[in-house]
């Protein structure tokens, strides 16, 4: 299991989308995640970002309220 | 007397129209400024004084991207919506974006993130990677996220004329391909 730091989140409907300075290679749509409560979240999707400068930035839109400063996949 | 013009030569121009004038700048000038007659400042018969001076025009800055007119912006809005999508574009999205340096991001089919005033580019690949999802393209993987910028990034670059896209963003789309590309071949390495 890897942590991976929350760098900026923002509410999208009933769901939050939280960035990771990280490509995310070991997940996909579908796949969980803890919260540093240790609360499981559904991964919504992943987004993909027209960000040229920095491409390994990953937007995870997740399934409900995450208040946490970091994540578990 | 207020004279627009494209460059300090072409105002001059317009100015002359026979008469000697001395030209006095105020500033280093740019393309698009704006030429000033300062008053009545005629020395003798057929002499003008002028000064051209740059009134409250910064110079864009070099990394500086046209943005989408705001109509055709709108416009897609409303066709996206039209096919029960969202695009979202508020102040908190704007923030959201730009401080990781992004100007979109699509989260699905359905939904798209934009920053206030985007450039073509920037739209016309949130487009596309919705149509990707649309098509079942993209699972999440980095694999798949990878495939679908590359297939996105090829397609601003061959439908640049035909979307707008201005040749300094179509450099950038250029350099972004050549990263996700290079990304793509270590990927693979990493996995055999």
């Amino acid at each position: 299991m890897r942590v991976l730091k929350i760098i900026d989140t923002i509410k999208i409907g009933d769901n939050t989308l939280i960035a990771v300075n990280d490509p995310c290679e070991d997940i996909k749509n579908g796949s969980g995640l803890l919260d540093e409560n240790g609360v499981p979240h559904v991964i919504l999707s992943i987004a993909t970002n027209s960000n040229k400068n920095n491409i390994n930035i990953t937007n995870i839109l997740v399934e409900g309220d995450i208040e946490s400063k970091q994540v578990f996949i | 007397m207020h004279i627009e013009a494209d460059a300090p030569q072409e105002a001059i121009a317009k100015l002359y129209n026979g008469y000697n004038i001395d030209i006095y700048l105020s500033d280093e000038l740019n393309a698009s400024h704006i030429v000033e007659l300062v008053g009545n400042t005629r020395k003798s018969t057929n002499y003008y004084k002028v000064v051209i001076k740059q009134l409250n025009r910064k110079s864009k800055p070099i990394n500086y991207i046209e943005p989408m007119p705001k109509k055709q912006l709108q416009r897609i809005i409303r066709d996206f919506k039209a096919k029960g999508g969202v695009i979202l574009i508020n102040d908190d999205v704007d923030e959201f974006l730009r401080k990781q340096g992004a100007e979109g991001s699509t989260l699905n089919e359905n939904t798209i993130l934009l920053v206030k005033n985007p450039s073509r580019s920037a739209v016309h690949e949130e487009l596309i990677h919705a149509e990707q999802y649309r098509k079942g393209k993209n699972n999440g993987s980095r694999r798949s996220r990878l495939l679908c910028e590359i297939e996105a990034q090829k397609i601003l670059i061959r439908k640049k004329d035909e979307l707008g896209i201005t040749d300094k963003e179509n450099e950038q789309t250029k350099l972004a391909l050549k990263a996700y590309e290079e990304e793509y071949k270590q990927l693979n390495k990493r996995r055999r």
